[in-house]
């Protein structure tokens, strides 16, 4: 977790002071939008290609464990 | 009809398909607390998203949000940006082990969690008393919201008070007959109704100033100056840890985590929260901005609610809509927090109190609770005092939050995390953000500038070390129980054999 915290801190830290214009409108705008875009793309690969077949595998699991109540 | 009629009428309409769509699903829920409280572990995907956006979207979407815009222009897309970046791994990071360790252990409650892992009731009762603090403000805060804009919409024919009441009146009842199960099918139609009513907005807007790049333009203009990012990195960085780290353990959250029905549920409604909820900024930042433009006239004192003013002044037909969409985003955010309190109170200190109860008499017991709750909500909502500390606490929730993190990464990933750690840090993170919400102690624990002038990141630094430092000097859980939750985490999510 705080190595994804430092790696999107970078990130933002890179982006923010961008002067300009890109499409139209001001660079960190721009930027920031189409890093968000990028990211969307990546969150769905990697739901689809690891972490749904992770899940899958991870659930068949869980119904072997045995259950208690404590709560 | 005149349009204010015509918004109370429609509101009436929205509480009593609420009130249908609440009490079908409660009906073959089985009278237990984990029935009551957590819909019996049986909740989807598709519901699980709606229920988790929906509790977190608040009343803040329609009254502040943007205002916010409004006032800071383009520093408003850190909201997105954290919700994206963040929100969407909160249930891997943390809502997959916290549901696979609630259905593995039967846990209904975070202080379950916890208290079990540590063999604690010290642990249990902080987080109970944290759950509290948590959660009482901001759903308080969601009362008053509301009735500010009742009494605002009808020019004062309908009171603050009486808004109040009726408006608790109307979610206390649902979610004392639904329970989770209904509350998170309200939340499905409560969030797609706001969602619908901000992107319908939207479009108006955006046909008006030719498209989004068209809003920026027009802005830009009249606005120059809101196109900088002038809050600062530090800024942006804490309001991402705070809210970004902090919702995944919001106890509302937390039991939506354990109320999925699979793991493979957790993992496809963690992303697509993120998804969600970014998208939901969307509407708010280009409105925002573009009151500017539509209502050149607005002050700062009234840009909170320049949603329902631009509405009113041009499009009062959907305008009509803003008040049963506000009072969806309210009540889905407030019915997950009076289930949270309740639960907790009834689990945590009830269920402890009288061992030898039933299920049934549990579940009767929860419910009494949630009205309890609700009635003090609405006196702190209306009263003096409640009034004046709402905003202060409910501000501090995200804070708050934050300290719950470190004591929960013993059971999810450090063995080393020991009882003494999470009791110290526990008190010692809660008593530290108080205290900074008097400014003369924030002014004297914290440095003026920088990422460590803000309590939230302070206080998680700080947690952080008093459960790290105590943990390394104090014995560990018993091998029996690092066993039984690192072993079941690493068997189930690795696929290892258990050790």
């Amino acid at each position: 977790m705080l190595v994804f915290l430092a790696a999107t801190g970078s990130i933002v830290s890179g982006v923010l002071p961008l002067s300009g214009r890109w499409l139209g409108v001001p660079a960190p705008m721009a930027a920031l939008y189409a890093l968000e875009a990028v990211t969307i793309a990546v969150l769905a690969l990697t739901y689809r290609f690891h972490w749904a077949s992770r899940a899958r595998a991870a659930d068949r699991r869980v119904r072997e464990l045995p259950r208690q109540e404590t709560g | 009809m005149n349009h204010t009629a015509g918004a109370i009428l429609l509101v009436v309409l929205y509480v009593a398909v609420i009130f249908v769509k609440a009490l079908r699903p409660g009906r073959g829920q089985d009278a237990s607390p984990v029935g009551y409280f957590l819909g019996g572990r049986s909740l989807g995907p598709g519901v699980l998203v709606m229920t988790i956006s929906a509790s977190f979207f608040s009343m803040y979407s329609f009254m502040g949000a943007y205002g916010i815009t409004w006032r800071t222009g383009m520093n408003f897309l850190n909201q997105g940006w954290w919700m994206l970046m963040f929100l969407s791994w909160g249930g891997v990071f943390v809502g997959a082990r916290v549901w696979l360790l609630g259905r593995r252990f039967g846990f209904i409650t975070p202080a379950d969690l916890l208290a079990h892992y540590y063999d604690s009731r010290a642990v249990r009762a902080l987080v109970v008393v944290l759950g509290v603090l948590i959660l009482f403000p901001y759903a308080a805060i969601q009362f008053s919201g509301v009735g500010k804009m009742i009494e605002g919409f009808t020019d004062g024919a309908i009171s603050y008070e009486l808004g109040v009441t009726v408006f608790l009146g109307f979610t206390a009842s649902y979610t004392l007959v639904s329970g989770m199960r209904g509350v998170a099918w309200t939340d499905v139609l409560q969030g797609a109704l706001f969602a619908v009513v901000m992107f319908a907005a939207l479009g108006w807007v955006s046909l008006e100033l030719g498209g989004p790049a068209g809003i920026v333009q027009e802005v830009e203009r009249v606005r120059p100056e809101l196109f900088d990012f002038d809050q600062g990195f530090a800024w942006f960085l804490n309001l991402s840890i705070t809210w970004g780290i902090g919702f995944a353990v919001l106890p509302h959250i937390w039991q939506r985590w354990y109320a999925a029905d699979s793991l493979k549920t957790v993992y496809r409604s963690s992303w697509i929260v993120g998804v969600v909820s970014w998208a939901l900024c969307l509407p708010i930042f280009f409105i925002g901005l573009a009151a500017h433009v539509l209502l050149p006239e607005l002050t700062a004192d009234q840009s909170d609610a320049l949603f329902p003013l631009l509405m009113s002044r041009y499009l009062p037909t959907l305008g009509m809509f803003v008040v049963p969409a506000a009072f969806a985003a309210a009540m889905s955010t407030v019915d997950s927090m009076l289930l949270s309190i309740s639960s907790s109170v009834e689990n945590d200190v009830y269920a402890r109190l009288r061992p030898g109860a039933s299920d049934a008499q549990r579940a009767r017991v929860g419910k009494r609770f949630v009205l309890v709750f609700a009635a003090l909500l609405m006196v702190f909502a209306i009263s003096d005092i409640g009034r004046s500390y709402i905003v202060p606490i409910g501000n501090a929730s995200g804070s708050l939050a934050l300290v719950l993190v470190p004591p929960l990464l013993g059971p999810l990933y450090w063995p080393r995390g020991t009882r003494a750690g999470a009791v110290t840090a526990l008190a010692s993170g809660s008593a530290f953000v108080l205290v900074t919400l008097i400014p003369e102690a924030r002014a004297a624990l914290l440095p003026q500038h920088g990422l460590l002038s803000f309590p939230a990141t302070t206080g998680l630094l700080l947690t952080t070390a008093v459960f790290a430092g105590v943990s390394l000097v104090t014995s560990p859980v018993p091998y029996e129980t690092q066993a039984a939750y690192h072993g079941t985490l690493e068997q189930v999510l690795e696929g290892t054999a258990a050790s």
